[in-house]
């Protein structure tokens, strides 16, 4: 080595850095051929949970600040599956229970009857059994507001009430009204297996229904039916007993708003292209 | 599945009229059509109406024919005759649609006419609207959204009077891919090419192929069908096929001539009727007429579709068995 390299090295170097035979390599006339640093490992996006200690009454704080429809959605997603997961999380619990217990045989009122009675802390954690939301939010609150809305008089002669209504007033006020607590029927999917499920109407999402379904053998559970590219229908009945029943359908796909903002919207025609799956599939094949 | 949707109705009302439309259905049912539509064509003479300037410069003979013509009571003929005929092929797989072709030679003509074919008021309303431009300004009615044309989203199809040359028009990539995106489908009618009258069967080649070559070779736009007015000029699947390949499309194109663009087309002016603006619609299925429903076991009141149920027996019957079940 040289004079002045050592000059360099213990003068010069050692000021600027702790470690001087890092910077030696700079000053080395030859190139030197070293592997490049590997990237830093992708930062995976963050899971936002509800907690009360995070936040102020269960909602993030940056969250609020940015008041978009986008995060709004966000908001409903996380606050309704973690219900979800949580009542069929339970439902599976109270299950468990009935067998160890051997109830599971018994007939359905007596099963919630038994679990009301006996295992309180499960049963509030379970949702609500589909006969008794059948009786209060179908029968006694949905079907009266829809024929307050469309002015039918239940009590008199069908025929009569129906030829002084217009039809077509009676569906624009049908695409505004609220389908909360309603009963619906898929009729038509491109998904098999949604055809025929039914339930009563739990919540009324941007792009999904949340719904709880009948279970003769078990007990009664929650599902999410999308909107999109399925068709529903709404039975309504007008005379006493159920015995006559308006029939109307709901289309999945130009229905994607919701029912708060539906009220004053303008509802336009479309390409129909997407709707294909509304003809019966037999026509095309044959 | 085959769609036919131009039959055209006879524009004077006879028996020998009448038995020449039910021929073509006959034939039609052989060559194993489905869905067929009849067509009623309204011609500019037919709906305008002058105001009291334009009036006075016209002539007393035109102003006579004007004053003759009377549109309600000959869309009223139409509309009993097609009743009738319904009743006679109730029974055969053929299901038979209404439709309306309006001829626009100038847009300021038309004044209210297309509310009144498409108003929800009205009693009886056509499945199918379709649109003849015969001007540059006519075809310019679909394209505008200013006023009456804010009608246009009411359109089907659009179609072209194949057995002349488009007299001082020149269809264009722009002006046609605007119409298409909407959804609504440019017709070709195959019958011209068995009529030497005129050299028109020359013209419907030149014709066709500047429309197909303008609609992107017609693979999600166009739709054929015949115009034909005698039962010898209605061809079965195999014959339109040779005629397409003459044409110069290829064999991907034919099927969705015949089936899927129609269909659509189809769905697309039945919704109108029974929904409204294609959120929430009527009856248990939009392509089902009344008389069908009624077969069935439905009921039909004022256009609401209603079941009827029998749930009081089955509720009586239902405590027997579960005392026989333990």
């Amino acid at each position: 080595m040289n004079e002045t390299t050592n000059f360099i090295r213990e003068n010069l170097l050692s000021k600027s850095k702790s470690n001087p035979s890092e910077l030696e390599e700079r000053v080395n006339p030859y190139l030197v051929v070293a592997p490049i640093a590997k990237k830093s490992a992708k930062i995976k996006p963050k899971k936002y949970v509800l907690d009360s200690k995070s936040s102020k009454n269960g909602v993030l704080k940056h969250l609020l600040a940015q008041n978009n429809y986008r995060m709004t959605n966000k908001l409903t997603k996380l606050y309704l599956s973690s219900f979800i997961k949580t009542s069929n999380h339970s439902i599976r619990e109270a299950q468990d229970v009935l067998t160890k217990n051997d109830k599971i045989k018994l007939e359905k009122h007596k099963r919630y009857e038994y679990l009301k009675k006996e295992k309180e802390e499960i049963f509030k954690k379970i949702p609500v059994s589909y006969e008794t939301l059948y009786q209060k939010m179908f029968k006694e609150m949905w079907i009266p507001y829809i024929l307050d809305a469309l002015k039918i008089d239940s009590s008199q002669d069908y025929k009569e009430t129906l030829i002084k209504l217009n039809m077509n007033v009676c569906l624009n006020k049908l695409s505004i009204c609220d389908f909360n607590g309603c009963r619906i029927k898929v009729i038509k999917s491109e998904n098999l297996g949604y055809l025929g499920k039914e339930g009563i109407v739990l919540w009324d999402s941007q792009k999904t229904f949340i719904v709880i379904e009948n279970n003769s053998v078990g007990l009664d559970s929650i599902k999410i039916l999308n909107k999109s590219k399925t068709i529903f229908e709404v039975r309504l009945p007008i005379s006493k007993n159920a015995k006559h029943e308006l029939i109307f359908h709901i289309i999945g796909d130009r229905l994607m708003y919701r029912s708060s903002d539906r009220v004053g919207k303008k509802f336009k025609n479309k390409n129909v292209k997407d709707l294909m799956y509304y003809i019966n599939a037999n026509y095309l094949f044959n | 599945m085959q769609c036919d949707l131009n039959i055209p109705f006879p524009k004077d009302v006879n028996k020998e009229s009448l038995n020449k439309l039910e021929l073509i259905l006959h034939t039609l049912i052989e060559l194993n059509y489905t869905h067929v539509a009849i067509n009623k064509q309204l011609s500019p003479k037919m709906y305008y109406i002058p105001s009291k300037k334009q009036k006075q410069q016209m002539s007393q003979k035109e102003i006579q024919d004007l004053e003759e013509f009377d549109l309600k009571s000959d869309l009223e003929t139409y509309f009993k005759q097609f009743e009738l005929l319904e009743e006679k092929f109730k029974h055969k797989q053929l299901k038979l649609f209404t439709r309306v072709t309006v001829e626009i030679d100038d847009p300021n003509q038309l004044g209210s006419i297309f509310i009144n074919l498409n108003s929800p008021s009205a009693k009886n309303r056509f499945d199918l609207v379709a649109i003849l431009p015969l001007s540059e300004k006519g075809l310019s009615f679909l394209t505008n959204n200013n006023g009456s044309g804010s009608n246009s989203t009411n359109v089907d199809i659009v179609t072209f009077d194949y057995n002349n040359y488009f007299n001082g028009f020149h269809l264009k990539h722009k002006t046609m891919n605007g119409i298409t995106r909407r959804g609504i489908k440019v017709e070709i009618l195959y019958s011209s090419i068995f009529n030497t009258m005129n050299q028109s069967n020359l013209k419907f080649i030149n014709n066709s192929k500047q429309v197909i070559r303008c609609c992107r070779k017609g693979i999600k736009t166009c739709i054929i069908s015949s115009g034909a007015s005698q039962n010898v000029h209605v061809r079965g699947k195999i014959a339109i096929e040779s005629i397409l390949d003459f044409l110069g499309l290829k064999a991907d194109v034919y099927s969705r001539m015949l089936k899927e663009n129609p269909i659509s087309s189809l769905l697309n002016g039945r919704l109108r009727v029974k929904s409204y603006q294609q959120t929430i619609a009527t009856g248990f299925d939009v392509m089902m007429k009344d008389s069908e429903l009624e077969q069935k076991g439905y009921e039909v009141v004022n256009g609401f579709v209603v079941a009827t149920n029998n749930i009081n027996k089955d509720t009586e019957q239902e405590p027997p068995n579960k005392k026989l079940k333990k």
